[in-house]
């Protein structure tokens, strides 16, 4: 009997009404309890015994609260069980039947010419970047007909992303619609998903797509108007935010409408006035969730446009934020609590000082997001993400199959295609994203639960190893800080009614 | 000895489909 090693814990502090408290997390079980300091201090000392055969050593009280404790998964058997059950879960996720999902790139086109990213009208971009014909919707139709029929999930999740999608609105409807039959034929429930830049999203998009499934579609605004307009600029320069806010305006109400935005260092700081603005705006009520990344550098749209994403890093440092990873001989900086660290300690932060400033700006706006009454990411249920599932897939738009859109354009990254054809590449590929783990390099991390060794993306093109941890662990202890205030408050709210 | 279940151990929960871009709304509902 030992704590598990998936155990994370705050102390609550009187600013949180509950001064010698303790919050606990369990990030395998997701048990989230408010304990006295005795009980955390109860588990720590069963980390320092060797209690399996000495419960004689704990009086009544503590036996029940031991009881409790593994009921809730903060005690289990042994370490070999816990990560023998830690596998299983991730083949389980592998595995999971309950959702088939599907994200399909209409195009690689788009109409802003955002700075940060290759992908848009720069150029002859738009000239070059594949767009879906009708006939090969017609044949991911049949591809996904024959994953409802074989996968046999109680829901379908389709999702519309590119390039911008709603350049592609006839491959949209046909995909949609097509799909949606499809899906009341098997008794599939079916959603469906928009990503877009927001500048043609106009009511008669919503309309035509609610009955078929439209589950929520998903804006980006880089910032306030001046940042965004500076971001996320047509080709002339012309500034998109206006357009997108009315566009907001107009189909609000009528579908879920989450918004999302990529910041930089020249950015960040411009995202409270964003947020103050939305708050003020008469659609504020409509807006379900709200949640802000780090631009990560220019991996996925290098990747989308076929471009080696291996690259010298001079061609492609500067301006953007890396993703930290961490890896053998990156010795996360010498402060990591974990044992895939190289020491440092407990006292000393996390695994992630190297990303400081995206972990610290992702943590700082959901913060000031929470603050205007916008629903946001908790930062802490991250994953695993779908790359670790079979059963989900992206299609780019000439029909190859990808384990997920960040590697949509490097065709020796596709592991298929919708015709079925086999190649050895192809099968190579696959088998590598079959065996993803890069989170057993995580070793104990209390947070391999909810991140898996996280993006395979940035491990990939920043390290040239797919299997290699990304970590942002000071952003997941960020977020567990304020699920802790958030428990302290609901416990608070209901001592008084 | 005092615990408070805030929340219980679930068997499965929501897990995001990609933070960084899809991201997982399903538990989102219409306002």
């Amino acid at each position: 009997m030992q704590p598990s090693m998936f155990n994370v814990r705050v102390p609550l502090d009187a600013e949180a009404g509950a001064p010698g408290d303790v919050f606990l997390m369990n990030t395998f079980t997701d048990a989230q309890l408010v304990v006295s300091r005795d009980v955390a201090e109860l588990l720590d000392r069963l980390d320092g015994e060797a209690t399996a055969n000495s419960l004689g050593a704990f009086d009544r009280s503590e036996l029940e609260a031991l009881e409790t404790l593994a009921d809730q998964g903060f005690v289990v058997a042994d370490r070999a069980d816990e990560r023998r059950k830690l596998e299983a879960f991730f083949e389980d996720v592998r595995e999971d039947r309950d959702e088939l999902r599907v994200t399909v790139l209409t195009t690689l086109q788009c109409n802003f010419a955002c700075d940060y990213c290759i992908q848009g009208d720069h150029g002859d971009y738009n000239k070059q970047a594949a767009k879906m014909s009708l006939a090969s919707a017609e044949r991911v139709a049949r591809w996904v007909e024959e994953r409802l029929d074989t996968v046999a999930p109680k829901t379908f999740v389709l999702t519309f992303f590119g390039g911008e999608p709603l350049l592609n609105l006839p491959v949209v409807y046909f995909l949609a619609e097509r799909l949606w039959r499809t899906a009341v034929e098997r008794g599939v429930t079916m959603q469906v998903n928009v990503i877009t830049n927001g500048l043609l999203l106009t009511p008669d998009v919503v309309d035509r797509l609610l009955p078929f499934g439209l589950n929520f579609v998903k804006i980006t605004l880089d910032g306030d108007r001046d940042a965004h307009n500076r971001m996320r600029p047509l080709r002339g320069g012309q500034g998109t935010f206006d357009k997108i806010i009315h566009n907001i305006r107009r189909i609000a109400g009528k579908c879920v409408i989450s918004l999302g935005g990529n910041f930089d260092e020249s950015t960040l700081a411009s995202y409270p006035a964003l947020l103050d603005f939305l708050a003020a705006q008469d659609f504020a009520p409509h807006i379900a969730r709200v949640a802000f990344k780090p631009v990560v550098r220019d991996v996925i749209t290098s990747v989308a446009a076929g471009l080696d994403s291996r690259g010298p890093r001079g061609l492609r440092a500067g301006k953007f934020i890396d993703l930290t990873p961490v890896a053998e001989g990156k010795a996360l900086n010498g402060t990591c609590m974990t044992s895939a660290g190289a020491g440092g300690s407990a006292a000393s932060a996390s695994a992630c000082d190297g990303c400081g400033f995206a972990s610290d700006g992702m943590a700082l706006l959901r913060e000031e997001t929470r603050k205007r009454g916008f629903r946001t990411s908790d930062g802490v249920h991250m994953g695993p993400c779908e790359i670790h599932r079979k059963h989900a897939h992206t299609i780019g738009p000439d029909g190859d199959l990808y384990a997920c859109p960040g590697f949509t354009g490097d065709r020796q990254m596709a592991t298929g295609h919708i015709d079925g054809t086999a190649t050895p590449e192809r099968s190579r590929a696959a088998r590598r994203f079959e065996q993803l783990s890069a989170w057993k390099a995580c070793r104990d991390c209390a947070f391999i639960p909810v991140c898996a060794g996280g993006c395979t993306v940035a491990s990939h093109s920043e390290l040239g190893d797919m299997n290699a941890p990304s970590c942002h662990k000071r952003s997941f202890e960020a977020g567990v800080v304020s699920m802790a205030r958030d428990a302290a408050a609901s416990l608070r709210i209901e001592a008084l009614a | 000895m005092k615990i408070t279940v805030v929340k219980k151990a679930a068997s499965k929960t929501v897990r995001a489909a990609c933070p960084w871009v899809i991201e997982d709304w399903s538990d989102a509902k219409k306002k």
